[in-house]
């Protein structure tokens, strides 16, 4: 018989319960330029990558979507579709990359951050049907840049502290 | 922190601010023409120049009416109804490939710049 690791899954628990407030917080701060957030959800997917394995941290990013989206009454609308591109986007990159062990937590914070604004912009394409908004990719990979670096070093923070804490 | 990853920041930052400023040279214009799409299609179009004094107008958008207003300084969404009311609150945009995105409602301002010779129709 399959045994229950009851640690795991209040750690996973906590960490999506996290994940979801943030998400949410983070939906009240705007920056005036559309698509630009700090992405600290992120960093809890990063901890979830580097801590768990790779089917945990997928489970986890779809929950969190999923339950924000249905908090937030915008399941199946435009935001909905972006934050699941941008979201699947961010997951495989740095799933791809942390296999290749070339980068840190850190670089692979800022990749995900960038694959997350690529695939926002190319649901917003679709969306739309019009190349403006490709416009916007270069002023949101440079804020996805400084979100990445930032989210990451808080990951590695947090990462830190679950080691020596748990 | 890894070398990869400062090589990372530096590629992606130079790349975007080449971009950026190349933008920024070959679209600078005093003439601009703002053109507003409902559902992918152009239904308003005015030269930013052409405007003495600020007026807005109503579009129908997806989740209802969206008010955007034209002035020789810009243009910006004043009304709309969306979960986040990003476009309302991004403000007003007055440089050219700038863009008013309201995703919700399907709407979307852009301005580009006009040739001297070009004639524009309110």
């Amino acid at each position: 018989m399959k045994k229950l690791n009851l640690r795991k899954i209040i750690m996973l628990g906590l960490l999506l319960a996290i994940s979801i407030v943030i998400s949410i917080l983070e939906s009240f701060i705007s920056f005036n330029i559309p698509g630009i957030k700090l992405g600290l959800a992120n960093c809890i997917t990063l901890v979830c990558l580097f801590q768990y394995s790779i089917k945990e941290t997928t489970l986890l990013v779809l929950f969190r979507i999923l339950l924000v989206s249905f908090l937030l009454g915008t399941f199946l609308s435009v935001p909905f579709y972006m934050s699941l591109t941008g979201g699947v986007f961010a997951l495989l990159s740095m799933i791809t990359f942390k296999k290749m062990k070339s980068f840190s937590i850190i670089g692979i914070s800022m990749i995900g951050a960038i694959f997350h604004s690529i695939g926002q912009i190319l649901a917003t394409f679709f969306i739309l049907e019009s190349v403006l908004t490709i416009y916007y990719l270069p002023v949101i990979l440079i804020c996805s840049l400084f979100s990445g670096l930032f989210t990451g070093f808080v990951a590695i923070k947090v990462n830190q502290y679950l080691k020596t804490k748990f | 922190m890894k070398k990869n990853d400062l090589r990372l920041f530096f590629i992606i930052l130079i790349g975007s601010l080449s971009v950026l400023i190349f933008f920024q040279v070959f679209n600078r214009s005093d003439h601009l023409k703002a053109e507003v799409y409902v559902q992918n299609e152009k239904v308003y179009q005015i030269e930013l120049e052409t405007i003495e004094e600020k007026y807005s107008k109503v579009f129908p958008g997806k989740n209802g009416d969206v008010e955007i207003e034209f002035s020789r300084e810009g243009v910006r969404v004043i009304r709309e109804s969306s979960p986040l009311n990003l476009c309302s609150r991004q403000g007003i945009i007055k440089s050219s490939g700038a863009a008013l995105i309201c995703l919700p409602n399907d709407v979307y301002v852009k301005l580009i710049k006009v040739k001297s010779n070009e004639v524009v129709i309110g």
